[in-house]
């Protein structure tokens, strides 16, 4: 049966001879297309050529394998740059000079911590306007992701 | 006459941009992190532990192959 799905979210492509039927994922605006034949950098890459369990393509040519590998990768893709804004920013960072050491050892761009009810508010520098309450505990938990190791002191003994 | 606070005023999210908003985020991922750690529930705090885990691996960048199949359609 050489009948090809296509869902609302594929788009066909017939080649110039007529042999060769891809089904890959229409492209999300700003999101370009990966080549078709090329092996994507991320996981997945292990079914091409092999055989999988979903019935999703038409199991008769080798293309299929690789026009599913693009189908899976996509979402993952979609993920991480959705993100990337908040993880390239490096957000936290330990701090350089430590004027108070009661207050967090960690700061964030653009904002700053006040002292208040036995934690920390994170207040908007720019709008000096409030960010949000955390206690000291989670100050820790920032501190131990984020913050400067502290330098374990090494006493030089005697030879 | 108590002194008013500076922190009177709760920020809109349209009004800061997205690297303040990504430092709250895994701030308060932090305070749910610290708070988990007193829930009586010992199944529910390795649940939320869990979760944090996980958003925070998204919210770095950090997708995983596991995390990546996890999160693509079935």
């Amino acid at each position: 049966m050489n009948e090809q799905e296509t869902d609302g979210s594929e788009v066909s492509m017939t080649g110039t001879d007529g042999a060769r039927v891809l089904a890959f994922p229409r492209a999300a605006p700003g999101v370009e297309k990966e080549p078709e034949t090329a092996p994507t950098s991320s996981a997945r890459t292990s079914s091409e050529g092999g055989q999988s369990s979903s019935a999703r393509t038409s199991p008769e040519n080798g293309p299929t394998s690789s026009a599913r590998t693009v189908t899976r990768t996509f979402p993952a893709n979609k993920v991480s740059v959705g993100f990337l804004g908040i993880s390239q920013g490096r957000v936290w960072r330990p701090k350089v000079y430590v004027r108070n050491p009661n207050y967090p050892r960690v700061t964030a761009v653009g904002c700053f911590f006040v002292e208040h009810s036995g934690g920390y508010q994170l207040i908007h520098t720019k709008s000096n306007k409030y960010l949000g309450h955390y206690t000291v505990a989670a100050i820790s938990e920032l501190e131990m992701k984020y913050a400067k190791k502290k330098r374990s002191s090494r006493s030089r003994k005697g030879k | 006459m108590p002194r008013k606070s500076a922190a009177a005023e709760v920020v809109k999210a349209s009004e800061i941009p997205p690297e303040v908003i990504g430092a709250v985020v895994l701030a308060d991922l932090a305070q749910i992190e610290a708070d988990a750690a007193t829930h009586p529930d010992q199944f529910a705090r390795d649940r939320i532990i869990k979760a944090v885990t996980r958003l925070r691996d998204i919210a770095e960048g950090n997708v995983s192959a596991d995390l990546a199949s996890e999160l693509a359609p079935a």
